[in-house]
């Protein structure tokens, strides 16, 4: 039985047979595109984001970079982070093909292992080779992962609705994305946002602490997969590396406290910038004209946050050249 | 400690190795303090009851081996008797007697203050006083010859593969079995595991699966659709038919495998033609127990229908009651006692038709009409058994019927969005495990005469089904209530 399991899950990316758990049946384009798609979209400007840019709808931005809307694309995924960024572009290799751009949305988690990994992390246990496996900081980890590459009784446990749609699935047709990704988004992180609302500035600092600054491990599959993806870009395509401005508050709290977990981040993202590579931190909010209405608990974006934030973002594309801006 | 959690595979995977290299006498007491661990592991301070129990009905017993005169005899009989009804009575009813009392004064104006005790309900309670009563009871009518051994009587009591929820066994099936030496062979190694196998796959597949979707539905009845609605009482059905019977299942594998036979207590009820056959399927233990102690006794079919009926009725509300401290276990059971008068009355003097597969396309069509019709009514049944009081069943009924109250909820409603893909697999895997044992007339679909790649197939799909399919985490056995 194993050897059949095994051989199962070897066929994976022809398959289709897998199809993630931590996301309710709307979900998240992002996490679908995890999986091979016949014909994937291409296009000019490729956008990687976090949950800050999940809501966002980048029709104005295509607009002030003069594109057609369905040019713009955004594959931003709650948690994100470069390991599932590059498995996405991995296995769907065609999809920088023409890319002028691509964004990737920077938080300082984005580095380290998850607190709570390897159990939440799903696309790892389902996707990671052995060697990633074996190459997690702790032991738990490795052993945990590993047992689950030998016999996936953790990662490919879905639900009967999962294994009927993964079976033969057919993805979104590449006129269907765009809007479709927004809807998605829109629908399914409202509920969140509504609590995350509620939280008062302190309640929200000790959140930020442990979802965004995790005291845990730098994780040698996320360093790795940011040199990888650096590797993948095409040559006349531009990365970008941006962390888009905090509110007030905790700008201030992560300045003021110079905590090594940001700093860390910052001086290792820094590192990376070179020709066709641009790192940009937007570190004072003001500077940008981020005001606090713009935020809806500190860390995510109001309309008018996101309003000012495309600009911000058309500003900074147009901007960049060859050596980056 | 649940039969589904990894404290009970390694509890096993001790026992088991140190039962088999132990000698006869040896096993009985090593069983009999495992038994003890187990049943503590839920809470230790309720050994002391099982203890009580066993203890009491143990020299009752043996008194009555000499007691002659009736009075006596009957006296040592009640000492049994309200002893465990008087356990079962206080850790499981006293609450519900209280506030029952208690709304009852309030209904003719007279407020009454009733001191509510905190009591925490003794898991596996009405089954073990079931059985130990049954086995004095059994001693006072003769039929029982009352035992000397202790740890044998005790280990009767206290067998863990069956103590928290079943089969209540019978002193005459157990107690030969457990005084006596034991075989496990080739035959009991193969049967017993496959049933340990079905019994995790009812289990842990189907009756953890559908929990989320019947808890759902069952706490907002008024924020869903009929459809919706009735989708879920299919998935209540088929989880507490998976649930308990894949407990029994497991239990009677355990058992086997330590060389002891437990009585089969489901045999395909869903594939019955009527409800009476219904009830010669479902909850075996339970329903031939209350027929033997409570039936009959009050005088079965001998004084008259009317008597017949009455007694039909009185029985199926105990049986109802046993289940639980609440209104709609009553009710549940009146309904099926009503059930069950009305096809007395319909059926006459005429015996019921024998319990084997049809032949033929009109009696297939037949069974088939009849199989579905059976299945309904007892679906009604389990409104009651599941919902949290009678106004809440009432609303669950009447939203299904009439659509009555509130439009539906769309959000609630999204929650749902796996329930047909789950109802309709589990139900046909459930259905391909009980067809091939109701159409065979055996108790398990697969036998040693199958082709052995036939077999490997049919386990190894089990095992890749309980392995890489699942809705929701662990759930505890819906019959640990009772």
């Amino acid at each position: 039985m194993f050897v059949a399991v095994r051989l199962l899950f070897v066929f994976r990316p022809v398959t289709l047979l897998n199809y993630p758990e931590d996301h309710d049946s709307r979900c998240f384009l992002a996490e679908e595109l995890g999986y091979r798609v016949e014909g994937p979209p291409h296009p000019e400007v490729l956008i990687m984001g976090t949950s800050r840019l999940m809501e966002c709808c980048f029709d104005p931005l295509a607009e002030a970079l003069a594109l057609r809307p369905e040019e713009v694309m955004s594959l931003s995924r709650p948690t994100n982070s470069f390991w599932p960024i590059r498995l996405l572009l991995q296995r769907n290799p065609g999809m920088l093909d023409g890319a002028r751009v691509v964004v990737i949305d920077l938080l300082p988690y984005q580095i380290r292992e998850r607190p709570d990994f390897p159990e939440s992390d799903t696309l790892f246990l389902g996707y990671a080779s052995l060697r990633e496996r074996l190459d997690c900081s702790e032991l738990r980890a490795r052993v945990l992962t590993a047992a689950d590459w030998l016999l996936p009784l953790w990662s490919e446990r879905r639900t009967v609705e999962y294994w009927r749609k993964g079976i033969g699935t057919s993805l979104l047709s590449e006129g269907d994305f765009a809007v479709t990704m927004q809807e998605l988004a829109r629908s399914g992180s409202a509920e969140q946002m509504a609590r995350m609302r509620t939280f008062g500035p302190g309640s929200f600092l000790r959140v930020f602490y442990f979802l965004y600054l995790p005291l845990t491990p730098i994780s040698a599959n996320e360093v790795r997969a940011l040199d990888e993806i650096i590797d993948m870009m095409p040559e006349d395509t531009q990365l970008l590396l941006i962390m888009p401005p905090l509110i007030e508050d905790l700008h201030e709290a992560l300045t003021g406290l110079r905590l090594e977990q940001y700093t860390d981040f910052q001086d290792y993202m820094r590192s990376m910038q070179r020709p066709g590579v641009t790192v940009l931190f937007c570190d004072e909010p003001s500077a940008y004209g981020f005001e606090r209405e713009d935020f809806v608990e500190g860390v995510h974006f109001t309309d008018s946050g996101y309003r000012k934030l495309l600009a911000l973002f058309a500003d900074v594309i147009n901007g960049l050249s060859a050596e980056g801006l | 400690m649940l039969f589904n959690s990894w404290i009970f595979v390694a509890f096993i995977a001790l026992v088991l190795p140190v039962y088999y290299r132990l000698p006869h006498r040896w096993q009985n007491r090593f069983l009999l303090v495992a038994s003890y661990v187990f049943y503590g592991a839920w809470d230790y301070r309720f050994t002391s009851l099982l203890a009580i129990s066993t203890i009491v009905d143990y020299f009752v017993a043996k008194a009555l081996r000499t007691a002659e005169a009736p009075r006596r005899r009957k006296g040592l009989l009640l000492i049994s008797v309200a002893t465990n009804l008087g356990i079962l009575g206080f850790f499981k009813y006293f609450g519900f007697f209280v506030s029952s009392a208690a709304g009852l004064l309030d209904s003719f104006g007279l407020h009454a203050e009733m001191s509510l005790l905190e009591i925490v309900l003794p898991v596996g309670i009405s089954f073990y006083t079931f059985q130990t009563m049954a086995y004095t009871i059994d001693v006072y009518r003769r039929r029982q010859e009352p035992v000397d051994d202790f740890v044998a009587f005790a280990l009767y009591v206290a067998y863990f593969p069956q103590l928290v929820a079943g089969p209540i066994e019978r002193a005459h099936r157990l107690l030969p079995q457990i005084q006596g030496e034991r075989r496990v062979g080739r035959e009991e190694w193969n049967s017993g595991a496959q049933l340990i196998l079905w019994g995790y796959v009812k289990k842990v597949a189907v009756a953890d699966s559908l929990a989320k979707y019947v808890d759902l539905a069952f706490d907002a009845p008024e924020r869903l659709g009929p459809v919706t609605l009735l989708l879920a009482l299919y998935c209540f059905a088929l989880q507490i038919y998976c649930d308990f019977s894949g407990y029994s299942d497991i239990a009677r594998g355990i058992s086997r495998l330590m060389g002891i036979e437990l009585m089969e207590n489901f045999r395909q009820p869903y594939l019955s033609r009527n409800i009476t056959e219904f009830w010669r399927r479902w909850h075996i233990s339970l329903s031939t127990w209350l027929r033997d102690y409570l039936y009959i006794p009050l005088g079965g079919n001998r004084r008259g229908r009317a008597a017949q009926y009455r007694n039909l009725m009185l029985t199926m509300l105990l049986g109802g009651l046993w289940h639980g401290a609440n209104w709609t276990f009553m009710a549940w059971g009146g309904l099926h006692g009503v059930y069950l008068a009305v096809h007395k009355l319909m059926t006459g003097d005429r015996k019921i038709a024998a319990e084997r597969p049809p032949s033929g396309l009109r009696e297939w069509a037949a069974f088939l009409v009849s199989a579905v019709v059976t299945f309904h009514l007892v679906c009604l049944t389990w409104i009651m058994f599941r919902a949290q009081d009678i106004e809440s069943a009432g609303l669950y009924l009447l939203r299904i019927v009439t659509h009555w109250g509130p439009p539906a909820d769309a959000n609630y409603v999204a929650q749902f969005h796996g329930m047909i893909d789950a109802l309709v697999f589990y139900g046909l895997l459930t259905l391909l495990i009980d067809f091939a044992c109701w159409f065979n007339q055996r108790e398990l679909p697969l036998t040693s005469a199958h082709r052995w790649w036939w077999r490997g197939l049919a386990y190894g799909a089990g095992l890749v089904i309980l392995a890489f399919v699942r809705e929701s985490s662990s759930e505890a056995f819906i019959y640990f209530q009772f």
